[in-house]
């Protein structure tokens, strides 16, 4: 086979096929006539010697159909800030179920070490596998995106400097705030570990107040967890008062406290009853037996109904928490106030 | 001057050849031409374009709108010719124009 056959071959090989034809005549011709005029120049005979030379320079195929192909990119650089935006997210997401996940092991395990470690270490495993199955997901939906939309130029976005945020605000903490989280988290810490009989339902009937213990022990063995809760809750409003803003380490405490409560929520829906309102509790109320019976019917969905109100809250604040951390805002404020 | 030097020199250089190696050819097509016969021309007149260079240029300027072309087959083989598209002829003054003001500009600037 000819020396310019097989380069044509090659060439052939690197173009697209709704190139090929076209491009395969227009790149031999160019060659043939380069051949022709370096003959003529030289004086030489257009052998195979002459066409070696003269591909030589022009180089290895690959070389010459590149510049005619356009430029590829697996995620162009248009799409490129969006990706880093949602992987960011994605992935500190799936780190936070996965916690979660630990979370709830830990709280529905707990008889022996080992098992709690066990359950520990195969949550962070299946961590890892799933922040790798979610990051090659993300690159292969934008990669679908890119391809789909070419090289198109976005138009230009109209912008003014009244849309500059103001940077002031988001992350500075009133004093406020702290403060009553704290004195709220004392006095539950307090009254769980030091008074649990005071807990329950109280009303006021004529001239007197009546109490009606309602809560079971189920209720009262999620203490620990309640006032380990709570502690993180406590340090992190200490910290936050001190700094006056948020920090990364605030946030982690946030969303270590957010992960703990969602599990123990989750757990304590999932368990046995946290309430018992059947008529014996309110024999101290002096209710009458209708009265009673018929909150007990209302009972566990009832509870429940509030748990999950308050996992809901608490999903949305971690949710919250974790998108102010993906907009990577500089830490230190501006000097003005 | 050393390799560092060079590879800078050649960097810095290859940025402003693009741009008027785009208007070398477009002003050298008002008569059609074959691709050889353009790079032989150019070199005539003392610019010097690559052949990687200037083909695949050729193409984009014809996806532009700026040049047409023809396959015709002389002695036995098929050649492209180029020209000017009419869009093409009608901006070349306008670009002419807009060189010969930069060039006043930079003047200005580099004396």
């Amino acid at each position: 086979m000819k020396l310019l056959d097989r380069y044509m071959y090659e060439v052939r090989n690197h173009l697209p096929r709704s190139m090929q034809a076209d491009l395969e005549i227009e790149i031999r011709s160019l060659i043939e006539d380069t051949l022709e005029d370096r003959s003529q120049t030289t004086g030489r005979e257009i052998d195979e010697a002459l066409t070696a030379e003269v591909l030589q320079e022009f180089g290895p195929p690959e070389k010459v159909t590149a510049a005619y192909l356009p430029e590829k990119y697996l995620i162009g650089p248009q799409l490129y800030p969006t990706f880093i935006t949602v992987l960011r997210i994605v992935l500190i997401v799936i780190a936070i179920l996965a916690m979660v996940g630990a979370g709830i092991s830990i709280v529905q395990s707990g008889d022996s070490p080992q098992e709690t470690m066990q359950a520990v270490l195969t949550h962070i495993g299946g961590l890892y596998s799933a922040a790798l199955q979610a990051f090659g997901m993300v690159v292969f939906i934008f990669a679908i995106i890119q391809w789909a939309r070419g090289n198109v130029t976005d138009k230009p976005k109209t912008w003014s400097p009244s849309q500059l945020e103001d940077v002031t605000h988001p992350d500075l903490v009133k004093p406020s705030s702290p403060i009553v989280e704290i004195v709220f988290a004392l006095i539950v810490l307090v009254l769980f570990n030091f008074y649990p009989h005071l807990i329950g339902l109280y009303s006021f009937t004529d001239g007197e107040w009546l109490f009606a213990p309602i809560f079971t022990e189920t209720f009262f063995n999620y203490g620990p967890w309640i006032s380990l809760i709570l502690l993180i809750k406590l340090l992190e409003n200490l910290i936050l008062l001190r700094q006056g803003h948020w920090q990364p380490i605030t946030r982690g405490l946030s969303i270590a406290g957010s992960i703990f409560n969602i599990a123990l929520l989750f757990t304590m829906l999932t368990g046995p009853a946290l309430a018992n309102l059947g008529p014996e509790t309110f024999a101290a109320f002096g209710w009458t037996v209708d009265a009673a019976s018929r909150l007990n019917s209302l009972n566990n969905s009832l509870v429940n109904l509030i748990l999950m109100i308050i996992l809901a809250l608490e999903v949305f604040d971690l949710g919250s928490t974790i998108y102010q951390m993906a907009k990577r805002k500089p830490v230190s404020l501006p000097t003005h106030g | 001057m050393n390799n560092t030097d060079q590879l800078l020199l050649e960097n810095v250089v290859l940025e402003f050849r693009r741009g008027v190696i785009v208007l070398a050819v477009l002003s050298q097509l008002e008569e059609e031409q074959y691709g050889y016969s353009l790079i032989k021309r150019l070199s005539d007149q003392g610019l010097t374009v690559d052949q990687g260079t200037l083909y695949p240029l050729l193409r984009r300027l014809e996806s532009q709108g700026l040049l047409a072309s023809d396959w015709r087959v002389e002695d036995a083989r098929p050649r492209r010719y180029y020209v000017l598209s009419p869009a093409g002829k009608k901006i070349l003054p306008q670009i002419k124009s807009e060189w010969n003001a930069l060039v006043e500009i930079l003047g200005g600037m580099l004396a």
